[in-house]
């Protein structure tokens, strides 16, 4: 993956953009991200009268000459941010379709990246079945990040998964403390949404990257076939369809592919979460550059 | 009624069982492995209801394309509709009469049994109530039995064909095919369907709608001499023999004789084998280098060329060459003041005549008496002898006085010495032939007043200054002015003048000696009849030039007495044409009857509305291909 995608050079490229994270989460101290509260940082922010407790060393002793008033002068506060990152690893990221499962892991890769970048913490959540895995930990630095990235190449996209049990029932989500990311193709029959709510409960900064293959944006079969999920469990499984496709038959998916996703995007604008949807072919790096700086997650 | 051009068309409808094949092996449903069906299944409140009749286009569409597929392959057969009515059962044979149907195989020839077919099937049309008619394509075509249904009438034409107590049919040279095809539209135009059955031995690679029958043998061959040309290379004969064998390849011993050597009794036999190969000429040359006896050959009488094969065509077996002797043709010159024009003017006389004429020109010296008789032409200039020779042409030129019995008189002398005077000619005149006479000038002549029984050829000044008279007895020319007072001597018009006053006075009889069947011959003559006799020919002619032409192959002998009184007998060959030597003749094409009515009005070509009805069923195909996607 590094090798391929995820190179030195386009790593160099990503260090010049950063992660542009709401001003009101809370986060760790320490870290790159400006925050709305006042800190210790040489940045001037405000001023305001001194109270009772103040710490008398920030007391504005030019303005006391001209206005015979105790003024504090007020600094911004930068803090650490915790990026959470949900991957999707059901069968149908990946199980015949590796070049979705790839894209899927440079995604990750990428944000992950980013936040270490900005001295930021990261934690890779692995959605299998109705649970999440996160076997890496909280990673903190570029080395810890590359071990991390090194095996997520080998990961496996198999089974089904239930996106909504998965966020719900993980552990150590942390509150108000930075940037919560779900990569799938959201095909799944779970209450997605419900995830989201419960991130925004969380004061989470939420991103949906949903991710498709050109085949599924278009299908270019046609005719009488067995549509056969690599979700089912064997030919007999509901989720398998023999259907003739006709034209009207594309046009009606077409129809539905745009519905579900003016769906998701209607809901996640209600949500303040934010949503994108990409083609695998498109290159990674024009992900990463076009769609996040559009919806304002990068700057 | 629907009939079908090229029915082998309906091949196409094989299309029918690859096309149920298809139907039968075309695969229901594919498994296709997707990453999920949850956009399909969501698809699926969004597709439109299904309208019953889905199934009623699925038949609809298959039953356009076995239509399809069926109107192709009628379109393929050609479709029409003959709308002509049969009128009756006619023929019109023709038999082809050249010359290679005269091969003879068992004692029958091609022609006989040519006509012994055309009699069986032209008994099988009259006994079914039709028509016949019969034309013989012989030198020229011509109706035996014109749409007779009368059988005595046609086996009566047919039977004297073959009648042994006249001549063949036959001719031996080519047959008129095209103008028996011509011949034939007086039929055709009437009955265009009518049948045109040609009986000949000639193989047509296309013969049209015209049903050729074969009379060859399979046991007939033909080896040939085609042609003798002897040749003069280097004062040497070389004689240049084309032989051919038609119908196998075989070695052929080729005799000749060349008869009458050196002007002696002698003769000299050659012989060579020559290996033939079928259908290509071969040519065999004797010449010094291969055979020593002809070192010493200076002149013959004829060649005799044979060869002794037992083949099916027996007159191209032998060749006669003539031509091996020259006549000689001696001129006299005698003048008070010599010149050389008349000697420069000879020699290229003595070029151009070569073949023809051994010319001897003798010029008589001052000293001595010119000979009064035994010359072909006397010239005298100047002085002219007391009385002429009577048994060659006197040429006279610038006579100083008029011989006894000349017939003419002569004027004064006019002189225009520093006014040269042109020429002019009189009527038309063999000696002018080629002359520009407008360039001719003289400044000197003498006039000549009075010229009974004479022609007077140039004139200066209205006077007559060359008139000649060519009667039996009497062959003279005058040319009243001296060459000293004129430009002629100088020009080529004066070698020209001289061998037209030759070719005038003594005519060649013939300029060839080999000639082919069916070609005519001009014949000149020195005297006031000539007999031609040989092969059927035995004639007198007494008006020249004539034309005499001839059908039969071999030698004729031509025969006359000039105004010297001695004998010239001269011969000439006859041969069948080379093509017709050719017995296993092969044509490209054979020129087909003009059809006088337009065969559309006869036919309705149906093709255009099965093509429409084509695109119509191949428009709802593709209409029903695109519902069916909806």
């Amino acid at each position: 993956m590094k090798g391929s995608i995820l190179n030195d050079a386009f790593f160099s490229r990503l260090e010049t953009l950063s992660l542009e994270l709401r001003a009101n989460l809370g986060g760790f101290f320490g870290g790159k991200h400006l925050v709305r509260t006042y800190g210790q940082t040489v940045e001037f922010a405000d001023y305001r009268e001194y109270q009772l407790g103040d710490d008398i060393r920030r007391i504005d002793w030019n303005l006391y000459s001209r206005f015979e008033k105790f003024f504090l002068k007020l600094f911004t506060d930068e803090r650490q941010m915790h990026t959470q990152i949900f991957l999707d690893c059901s069968a149908s990221m990946g199980k015949d379709m590796p070049e979705k499962a790839n894209y899927a892991i440079g995604v990750a890769a990428a944000l992950g990246y980013l936040s270490v970048h900005n001295m930021d913490k990261v934690s890779f959540k692995l959605i299998k079945s109705e649970k999440t895995e996160d076997n890496f930990g909280t990673i903190v630095g570029k080395r810890a990040f590359f071990d991390a990235i090194s095996t997520l190449e080998t990961l496996e996209f198999d089974g089904e998964t239930d996106i909504y049990k998965a966020v719900t029932s993980c552990p150590n989500m942390g509150s108000n403390d930075g940037l919560t990311v779900i990569i799938s193709d959201f095909f799944t029959d779970s209450d997605w949404k419900k995830a989201v709510d419960y991130l925004v409960y969380k004061k989470k900064q939420v991103l949906l990257v949903r991710i498709m293959t050109p085949e599924e944006l278009d299908p270019s079969y046609d005719g009488r076939v067995n549509l056969i999920d690599c979700e089912a469990n064997g030919m007999e499984d509901p989720r398998n369809m023999r259907i003739r496709i006709t034209r009207a038959n594309q046009l009606a998916y077409e129809q539905a592919l745009k519905e579900v996703k003016e769906d998701m995007q209607s809901f996640c604008a209600s949500r303040e979460a934010d949503f994108v949807t990409v083609s695998t072919a498109e290159p990674l790096e024009r992900m990463l550059f076009k769609e996040l700086l559009k919806v304002g997650i990068m700057a | 009624m629907m009939s079908w051009l090229t029915p082998i068309g309906f091949l196409g409808l094989i299309g029918l069982i690859i096309l149920i094949i298809i139907y039968l092996i075309k695969p229901n449903y594919q498994n296709k492995i997707i990453s999920s069906t949850f956009i399909w299944r969501l698809s699926l409140k969004y597709k439109k209801k299904k309208i019953p009749i889905s199934k009623l286009r699925n038949i609809l569409l298959f039953l356009c394309q076995v239509l399809a597929i069926t109107i192709a392959s009628l379109i393929l057969a050609q479709p029409f509709i003959d709308n002509s009515v049969s009128v009756t059962t006619e023929k019109v044979i023709i038999i082809d009469a050249s010359g290679s149907m005269m091969a003879n195989v068992g004692g029958q020839t091609r022609f006989e049994r040519a006509v012994e077919a055309v009699r069986t099937e032209a008994d099988e049309m009259l006994e079914e109530g039709g028509k016949v008619s019969i034309i013989l394509a012989s030198t020229t075509s011509s109706y035996l039995v014109q749409q007779s249904n009368v059988r005595g009438d046609v086996m009566a034409a047919l039977d004297e064909l073959v009648d042994p107590s006249k001549d063949s049919a036959c001719t031996y040279g080519n047959g008129d095919i095209a103008g028996a095809i011509k011949l034939a539209e007086e039929v055709t135009a009437i009955i265009p369907d009518v049948a045109v059955v040609l009986y000949t031995d000639t193989e047509y690679i296309d013969a049209g709608k015209v049903t050729v029958k074969s009379v060859r043998d399979i046991s007939d061959w033909n080896a040939a001499i085609l042609n003798v040309r002897a040749v003069i290379e280097e004062n040497r004969y070389r004689f240049e023999i084309d032989v051919a064998c038609y119908g196998k390849n075989a070695d052929i011993p080729v005799y000749c004789t060349v008869a009458g050597i050196n002007e002696t009794i002698d003769d000299l036999e050659l012989q060579a084998d020559v290996r033939c190969v079928d259908g290509e000429v071969t040519t065999l040359i004797f010449s010094v280098e291969e055979e020593e006896d002809m070192k010493n050959l200076y002149s013959y009488n004829h060649l005799y060329v044979h060869i002794e094969e037992m083949d099916t065509l027996d007159t191209d077996n032998s060749f006669y060459l003539y031509g091996g002797e020259k006549l000689p043709l001696r001129i006299q010159y005698c003048s008070s003041a010599p010149n050389n024009y008349f000697a420069t003017a000879m020699m290229v006389i003595k070029d151009q005549l070569r073949n023809r004429w051994d010319v001897d020109f003798v010029e008589v010296k001052k000293e001595e008496q010119p000979e009064t008789e035994g010359f072909d032409i006397y010239i005298y200039e100047h002085t002219m002898p007391a009385s002429l020779p009577d048994d060659g042409v006197v040429l006279l030129v610038n006579p100083d006085e008029v011989p006894t019995g000349a017939g003419f008189r002569l004027g004064s002398v006019s002189n225009y010495h520093h006014n040269e005077q042109t020429l002019l000619a009189g009527d038309e005149h063999p000696v002018l032939r080629n002359l520009k006479p407008e360039l001719i000038t003289v400044t000197q002549y003498v006039a000549i007043t009075s010229y009974d029984g004479y022609t007077p050829v140039l004139y200066c000044n209205q006077d007559p200054v060359l008139i000649v008279k060519n009667e039996p007895e009497q062959k003279i020319a005058v040319l009243s002015f001296s060459l000293n007072y004129s430009n002629l001597p100088l020009m080529l018009e004066f070698p020209q003048m001289m061998y037209n006053l030759i070719e005038h006075y003594i005519p060649s009889t013939v300029t060839e000696y080999v000639f082919d069947v069916n070609e005519s011959i001009d014949l000149g003559a020195r005297s006031e009849e000539l007999n031609v006799v040989g092969n059927g020919v035995d004639t007198t002619i007494t008006e020249f030039p004539s034309n005499l032409l001839l059908v039969k192959p071999g030698v004729y002998t031509v025969s006359q007495t000039p105004i010297s009184g001695v004998d010239i007998i001269e011969n000439f060959y006859v041969k069948i044409p080379a093509s017709e030597s050719n017995i296993q003749g092969r044509e490209d094409t054979l020129v087909n009857p003009y059809l006088y009515t337009d065969p559309v009005e006869d036919i309705t070509d149906l093709i255009l509305y099965f093509a429409i009805a084509l695109v119509v069923l191949l428009f709802c195909e593709w209409w029903l291909n695109i519902r069916e996607q909806y």
